[in-house]
This record gives C-alpha cells, sequence and structure tokens, in this order.
C-alpha cells in the first residue's frame, strides 16, 4: 500500500487529506473535537449528503499509532476529475457560488457555519457541484460576523461580476490570484453602470472600500456584532445578487462553429458515424474531448457509456455546453476552458497546490477533431510536437486531419503567409506515426477531411 | 416601491459611512466584518421582513387550500 498526502491539504490545522492506493482520506485531528462533536450531533452532514450537496463519506476505523492526534478517519468518496475554479464556465462558477450559499444557511438553521468558502472546496460530479470538504464547519455563535464573506465575495461574487459585465476570460485571474480576485481590482475593472446594482455597491464596491479603510492607520480588531437574522440576511443578499448576474452571450470566436462550418449535411453526418464505429471499437472509459466546442462529439462518448472531459478554451462555448447538459440533465460529460496550447499549469505553494491539466490526465481516448490545422497553422506548432503532446494524454487517439486544400485552412491561410510547407498528410502520418500505431484511416464524406484512429505505441 | 427605495438608499448609505471607519493592521477579514456589522442589520431586517410576508401568503394559500378540501368533501 502507497499513501501520499494532498499536496493542497496544509491550510486547515484541524485535518488533512491523503490518498492510499489512489483513494482519499481525510484525518479528523483534535482540534476539530468540539466541531466534530457538534456537527456529528446537528444533522448538518446527513441533511447535505441527502440532497447531494456534500461528498459522501464514512468513518473508518484506524489505528491512533498511525495518526497520531487524530480523532476519526473519513473516507469520502471519490472524485471522478479534479478541476479547478479557472477552469469552469461562468454558470458553473455561479451553481457553485449558490451551493455555498444554500450551505452557508442550511449551517446556520443547524447550529454551524462554513469557516471558509473557497471555490476549492466545490467539484463537479455527476453534472452537478458538490461540496467537497467535510470539515469545512464551526459551531456557529451568535453575533459572530461569517468569517468566510470576504473569501465569497473574492472567489465568486467578483469573478461572476467581471464575466457578467463583459470580461468572461477575466474567470481565468484565478489563476493568478489563488485567493480569489481582489475587490478593488474587481471594481477598478467593471464600468460604473455595470456596478449600479444594490447587492454589487454593497458587497463588491463598500466592501473594498471597507478593507482599504481597515488595513490603514488604527491599532487592534474591531469588536463586530451579527445578529442571526443579520447573517441570514447577508446570506440572502448575496444569493439575490449572485442570482441575478447573468452571461450576455456574445459571438466569440467559436461560439458558432458549427453553424459556420464549411461542412455539409453529408459530411457531418459521415463525420458522426466514422467517430462513432472508432468509439465503439475504442470503448473508451475516460475520453477527453480536446476542443469540444459545445459537446457535439463529446455526447457521441458520453452515449457509449464515457466519462467525458470536454474542453476548449473558449469560455462562452463551455458555459453554453454546461447549461445545455444541465438542461438536459446530462451527468457524464465536464465541460471545462483549457487552452492546448496553454493548459493550466500547476499553481501555488512549491507548484504542487494545484496540479497542471496535463498531471490529472487519465483518459484512456483523447478525440481532437478539427484542432490540428488550428494549433499547426494558427499557432506554428510542428506535427511532431502535436503527435508528442497527445502520445501523453492517452492511449487511445482520434483526430482528423484538415488538409490545405480545405476552405477552413485556406481562410486562415488567406490573412498571412503560407510557411507550412511541412503541413501535409504525408508528413502529418509520418509525424504521429512515430508515437503512434495506425489502427485506422477513414476519409469524412464529402470532404477532403481524413479520420485517424491511432494507438500509441508502448 | 418603499422597498425598493430602501434597496436604493442602503448601498448609498454604507458607501457614504463606511470610509470613516479606520481601523487596525493590515489584515483582509477585518474590512470584511466590519462590513458585515456596518450592513448585517438591515439586511437582516429586510430578510425578517420577506421571510414574514412569504410565511403570511403561504398561510393564507394554505388556508384556501384547506377551504377548498374541505367544500370538496
Amino acid at each position: 500500500m502507497t499513501s501520499t498526502r494532498e499536496p493542497s491539504s496544509f491550510r486547515d490545522p484541524d485535518g488533512f487529506v491523503f490518498f492510499e492506493d489512489g483513494l482519499p482520506f481525510r484525518v479528523v485531528n483534535s482540534s476539530f473535537q468540539e466541531d466534530f462533536d457538534a456537527i456529528k450531533s446537528s444533522g448538518l452532514w446527513q441533511s447535505l449528503q441527502k440532497v447531494g450537496d456534500l461528498i459522501g463519506h464514512e468513518e473508518i476505523k484506524f489505528s491512533e499509532a498511525e495518526f497520531l492526534g487524530a480523532i476519526a478517519v473519513l473516507k469520502p468518496e471519490k472524485v471522478p476529475f479534479i478541476s479547478y475554479p479557472y477552469e469552469w464556465g461562468f454558470s458553473q462558477l455561479k451553481d457553485a457560488a449558490l451551493l455555498t450559499l444554500r450551505i452557508q444557511r442550511k449551517s446556520i438553521a443547524l447550529g454551524m457555519s462554513l469557516k471558509d468558502a473557497t471555490a476549492y472546496n466545490i467539484q463537479f460530479i455527476d453534472g452537478k457541484p458538490v461540496h467537497i470538504d467535510s470539515l469545512s464547519f464551526e459551531i456557529y455563535r451568535e453575533g459572530n460576523p461569517w468569517q468566510a464573506y470576504g473569501q465569497f465575495c473574492r472567489h465568486f461574487l467578483a469573478p461572476l461580476t467581471l464575466a457578467a459585465a463583459g470580461h468572461i476570460d477575466t474567470q481565468r485571474f484565478l489563476m493568478a490570484f489563488m485567493d480569489g480576485i481582489p475587490l478593488d481590482l474587481a471594481v477598478s475593472l467593471i464600468p460604473l453602470q455595470k456596478r449600479l446594482k444594490p447587492g454589487l455597491l454593497l458587497h463588491l464596491q463598500a466592501h473594498s472600500k471597507s478593507l482599504n479603510s481597515a488595513s490603514v492607520g488604527g491599532s487592534s480588531r474591531p469588536k463586530t456584532k451579527v445578529s442571526k437574522a443579520g447573517m441570514l440576511g447577508l446570506v440572502d443578499s448575496l444569493e439575490r445578487t449572485i442570482a441575478s448576474l447573468e452571461l450576455h452571450h456574445g459571438r466569440t470566436k467559436w461560439s458558432h462553429y458549427y453553424t459556420d462550418t464549411n461542412y455539409s449535411a453529408e459530411a457531418m453526418e459521415s463525420k458522426q458515424n466514422l467517430v462513432g464505429v472508432m468509439l465503439d471499437q475504442i470503448q473508451p472509459k475516460i475520453v477527453w474531448d480536446v476542443g469540444a466546442n459545445t459537446g457535439e462529439f463529446s455526447s457521441l462518448a458520453s452515449d457509449r457509456g464515457a466519462s467525458v472531459v470536454a474542453w476548449d478554451m473558449d469560455a462562452a462555448c463551455v458555459d453554453r455546453h454546461y447549461r445545455d447538459l444541465k438542461e438536459k440533465s446530462k451527468k457524464n460529460i465536464l465541460p471545462l476552458v483549457n487552452d492546448i496550447c496553454a493548459p493550466s499549469p500547476a499553481i501555488g505553494w512549491g507548484l504542487s497546490e494545484r496540479k497542471s491539466f496535463f498531471e490529472r490526465a487519465d483518459a484512456d481516448t483523447v478525440m481532437a477533431l478539427a484542432v490540428v490545422h488550428h494549433l499547426a497553422i494558427t499557432n506554428n506548432v510542428p506535427l511532431s510536437m502535436i503527435s508528442e503532446t497527445f502520445s501523453r494524454l492517452a492511449s487511445n487517439l482520434i483526430i482528423e486531419f484538415v488538409p490545405k486544400s480545405d476552405s477552413q485552412v485556406q481562410r486562415m491561410l488567406s490573412s498571412r503567409e503560407d510557411i507550412f510547407y511541412k503541413y501535409s498528410e504525408e508528413e502529418f502520418e509520418a509525424a504521429f506515426g512515430k508515437k503512434f500505431e495506425l489502427i485506422e484511416s477513414v476519409p469524412v464524406a464529402d470532404s477532403k477531411r481524413i479520420l485517424y484512429h491511432y494507438r500509441r505505441r508502448e | 416601491m418603499k422597498n425598493q427605495r430602501t434597496n436604493r438608499l442602503l448601498p448609498c448609505l454604507a458607501l457614504v459611512t463606511l470610509p470613516a471607519l479606520a481601523f487596525g493592521y493590515i489584515d483582509g477579514a477585518t474590512g470584511s466584518m466590519l462590513m458585515q456589522a456596518a450592513v448585517s442589520g438591515i439586511l437582516g431586517l429586510m430578510f425578517v421582513g420577506r421571510t414574514l410576508i412569504t410565511n403570511l401568503f403561504r398561510s393564507k394559500k394554505s388556508v384556501s387550500a384547506v377551504e377548498c378540501e374541505s367544500t370538496q368533501q
């Protein structure tokens, strides 16, 4: 048995997470004893788990010699794929925010309170946000303010307001500001007319001013009192403010890809059939759909029982995909914002607190449909490097080659000099042949495109 | 209408009053706590008021539902 401590689990003195043979365990330290007893007797865990808002866990037996100072060891359910807030679309972050507030409201009613409100405590499981930290609670003492209020505003309210104000890509700022976007920065980036809502003026504008005035002059922490009604009013006001934020879906570079595409109906049908046949041959369990757009092809894999991580660099597409899946109650596709040319890096303490996107690779199959020409021509990535990167991600690859004669590539080359002498079917096959074994290649009907099924050379 | 006016007045009031509160060392949490202390009273009142009104309508509804059921019998 091999056990490793989760590198991101070091901030909370009340416990930590470790993995044994790939399964997560949460150690509860004796400093959490009073809160642990209170939360168990409050019925909060059961109440939240019953509706799927908190991850399920069981308390397991442990030897005290193994965990000095521990009072309990919990075995939570395993999260299929860990994603981070800077990889979520707007509606995912919004749903995560509303979940956090819902949990806080329920906690107060049962005599507990969330002691933090970090977005990293939320993960998406079966298409919905779930709180994964069972120890994020403390006894609610009437009069005490909510100590996670500032964190909630930085992690959720600021990025959501920025996106709703038209800066949809600023959610990626969360990568640079790990404890949330500073409120004064958010306020400075949001036009005044977009801030003229009572909730935003309070929780962003006035809150930011309050933070600044508290950090100059004076000497000691002031005594503040917040009644229970005041606390519920605060949560209610935040809920209303978050719920009122909407993304205005303008046209982005990729948001109309399928309607603007050069595919004929016949070509699209042929491509869907061919991809379906290849998936049937592979029978994948976990698929990464690279450049998934709004998930036209992700659903082919999910319909065959695979779990799909569908990523795209366009935040508007990802958001549309998530809302579509939510509407259809489709559970086994996780849409994420990620750019293969600049995938999420490892960040945080020792560069190990949040893993890079590729470190989290656990797929057996990668689909890269209508992607290669964008990498090779728009981004000047040599075919050999594209092949090498895909070979690191999964053992099976379904990839589409789009030749120079294709109208999409012609459009791309119309505004720049054609320096891509090595972009050809032969060079493509040679580059991918070095890392992969060709299983099958089939032309897409009524187009000049070719679909390949490759298997990685071991 | 009155509720809407209070909604608009509240942030303005907070904006005017808050800068006068200058406390403490550089600590992110302090400003957030001051903010809560400043606004939670009125947010709490609004919340309680709204809950009371909602409950009033809900109980009226349930009374009429009971009446409906009894007439059906």
